[in-house]
């Protein structure tokens, strides 16, 4: 097993109920680490009751450094990153690369002993979206967006016993219009939808997530290119079916 | 005609996915709840490849001839629904204009079993997608089924093809649609291919993408030896501050996909055949009959789809019988609303094939690369339609003796 598949193993290790969903894409360009660990960044969570799953939507790789303290409460981590990195990054991803493969053995050995089912702490970069506009010229435009199929279904995580998800962002404020695509589609499902920030100034509370712009329209897919439409995520894009690859 | 292959063991299918992840760029393994690869394969008789092959080839062969005939027919164009702003800049042709040489031409046809023999239900002639799915998930796949291998590798023809036009160190342009990690997927995996064959690829969004004033293509003040567009083209008229007609019309920087595939693309050119000057007889025999809306009973015979002339992945085909009532009546409005967009043509029955997963209904996309057939990307759906719901499924042809 080579170091890609090791770090891989550590994040969606085979025995987890929740590994089909880990994305692979920043595990794919991970290369030997040789760095300290970045710092962890503790969360002053109850321990996981079981019927509670996460949706930690933080900048960069604060998720990732968060992960550690998650799985010591009881929930496994589960990366959703979905920007590639490469060279001239509009989207800093490549701390995230780092910071999985800097805390991967220590979220492996904070896992022992977790059940299969431990419920799941979906981690996404707040940062995703990038900025709106244009990018420059020798940049690579990784700028992505969180899609409702990225998450299991709500059947899906109701039939695992899930009837609550905790959103945690870093800055107060409704969830990003495109992850709240998913958090509608919980929320009508009868999944509770309660939001706090990292830090814990606030306990979680109740929200109800408003309904964005287009939801469940042409297969609720947001065209990500430049300059095409104009749509609410920034300006960044508009509403259309599938990529170009048939 | 073709069967499923057993099932591979759960450690050993884990395995594949995560190979699929790790080194052949499928970074949307799961969506939703679906785990998008399927862990057995299609199996195909040499002979029953070879004749698929030969079809394809066909009719590669046949749609090439019927581009270039439409690219001198505006009428035809306006017809088989060309959006206006491409309709332009090809008219530029007529003008004496030069299409922008081609790279490389790749089409992939979509096969499907039927009771009655294979049936093609559309081609991919302008951004075919699963080169890594056609060669890396059968490669892992094969070895479990001792007798049978890939079909080929369209990505390794692709790549050859471009080096023979642009040559060895090449620097080539991927152009991609940002924040498509599908799309993403596929232009890292031909930029890795490319770059094994020892050029340069770079993947730029098209607003990245420059022409120089002699129509050379530029990327960050480097000339690119060609352009590989995994980029639809309708789309292109709606990039701003880009001069996409470069990647069709007036360019000198060869580009994969070339303009002709707009037309090849379109899902109403069967409409303007008996326009042409010659006969189709491989198209005629392998599509169904294809009409246009206000000539075919499409609300109400169930014997009958519809399909939108610019789609891909199946998202855009639709039948009273086979749609979700809430997305039939979407697509059935957007139908009455823009006739000539559109296209009815008769439903077929694919035939299901047994499966460790049950009754599956395959259909096979055929690559043809600069005319020779080159792999082929297998999909199955548990529904009789293939959208983007399908799952991958590595086809494996049965191995020559000796």
């Amino acid at each position: 097993m080579n170091f890609r598949d090791e770090l891989f193993e550590m994040w969606a290790p085979a025995e987890s109920a929740w590994s089909d969903w880990a994305k692979p894409v920043l595990f794919a360009h991970a290369a030997e680490a040789a760095a300290e660990p970045p710092a962890e960044i503790g969360i002053d969570l109850a321990i996981a009751d079981g019927h509670t799953a996460l949706v930690l939507d933080l900048p960069g790789e604060m998720g990732v450094r968060v992960a550690p303290g998650l799985t010591r409460a009881g929930y496994r981590p589960v990366p959703l990153y979905n920007g590639a990195p490469g060279a001239g990054e509009v989207v800093e991803v490549w701390p995230i690369v780092r910071a999985l493969e800097e805390l991967g053995p220590v979220v492996r050995e904070a896992s022992r002993g977790l059940p299969e089912d431990a419920p799941p702490a979906f981690l996404l970069d707040a940062r995703r979206r990038g900025p709106a506009g244009e990018v420059g010229a020798g940049a690579f435009d990784n700028r992505s967006i969180s899609l409702p199929t990225d998450f299991p279904s709500a059947s899906t995580l109701r039939g695992r016993g899930i009837g609550r998800v905790i959103l945690v962002q870093d800055e107060a404020g409704p969830p990003q219009v495109d992850l709240a695509h998913t958090l509608l589609r919980y929320q009508e499902a009868g999944i509770a939808i309660w939001a706090r920030l990292v830090s814990a100034a606030e306990e979680a509370r109740a929200i109800t997530v408003a309904r964005p712009r287009w939801y469940r329209s042409m297969f609720q897919r947001f065209l990500a290119t430049l300059g095409l439409l104009r749509h609410p995520l920034g300006g960044f894009g508009g509403v259309l079916g599938e990529g170009s690859g048939g | 005609m073709v069967r499923a292959g057993p099932a591979l063991a759960p450690r050993e299918f884990a395995e594949v996915r995560r190979r699929m992840a790790l080194d052949g760029c499928k970074w949307d393994p799961q969506v939703g709840d679906v785990r998008v690869i399927a862990p057995f394969p299609l199996l195909l008789g040499r002979g029953e490849w070879e004749r698929l092959a030969r079809t394809a080839e066909a009719l590669y062969a046949e749609t090439e001839r019927v581009e270039a005939a439409v690219m001198a027919r505006p009428d035809l164009q306006k017809r088989i629904g060309v959006p206006r702003a491409l309709r332009r800049v090809l008219a530029r042709v007529g003008d004496g204009a030069e299409v922008t040489p081609t790279a490389a031409r790749v089409m992939r046809f979509d096969f499907h079993p039927t009771a009655d023999g294979w049936r093609v239900s559309e081609v991919n002639a302008d951004v075919p997608g699963g080169y890594a799915e056609a060669w890396e998930l059968a490669r892992l796949v094969a070895g479990a089924n001792p007798g049978y291998g890939p079909a080929g590798d369209p990505a390794g023809a692709l790549v050859e093809a471009i080096a023979r036009r642009a040559g060895d160190g090449a620097i080539v342009a991927l152009l991609w649609a940002p924040g498509y990690m599908e799309d993403l997927q596929v232009v890292s995996y031909l930029a890795r291919r490319l770059e094994e064959r020892g050029m340069r690829a770079v993947r730029v969004a098209p607003g990245q993408l420059h022409w120089s004033a002699d129509g050379r293509a530029v990327v960050r003040g480097v000339e690119q030896a060609a352009v590989v567009r995994f980029f639809q083209a309708e789309w292109l008229p709606g990039v701003r501050g880009h001069n996409w007609a470069r990647l069709l019309v007036g360019g000198r920087t060869p580009v994969t996909n070339p303009a002709g595939a707009i037309i090849g693309e379109s899902k109403r050119l069967p409409l303007v055949w008996d326009d042409l000057p010659f006969e189709v007889p491989v198209w005629r025999a392998a599509l169904p009959e294809t009409r246009e809306l206000r000539d075919a009973p499409w609300r109400a015979d169930d014997g009958w789809v519809i399909k939108a002339a610019y789609g891909n992945t199946g998202d855009a085909v639709a039948g009273r019988a086979i749609t979700p009532p809430v997305a039939w009546r979407r697509a059935a409005r957007a139908a009455r609303l823009r006739p000539g967009r559109w296209v009815a043509q008769r439903r077929f029955e694919t035939a299901a094939v047994e499966s460790p997963a049950g009754p599956v209904f395959p259909c096979l996309g055929v690559y043809v690369i600069d005319g020779k057939a080159a792999g082929a990307y297998g999909r199955v759906t548990a529904k009789a339609t293939i959208d983007f719901e399908a799952r991958d499924v590595a086809v494996l042809v049965e191995e020559v003796a000796g």
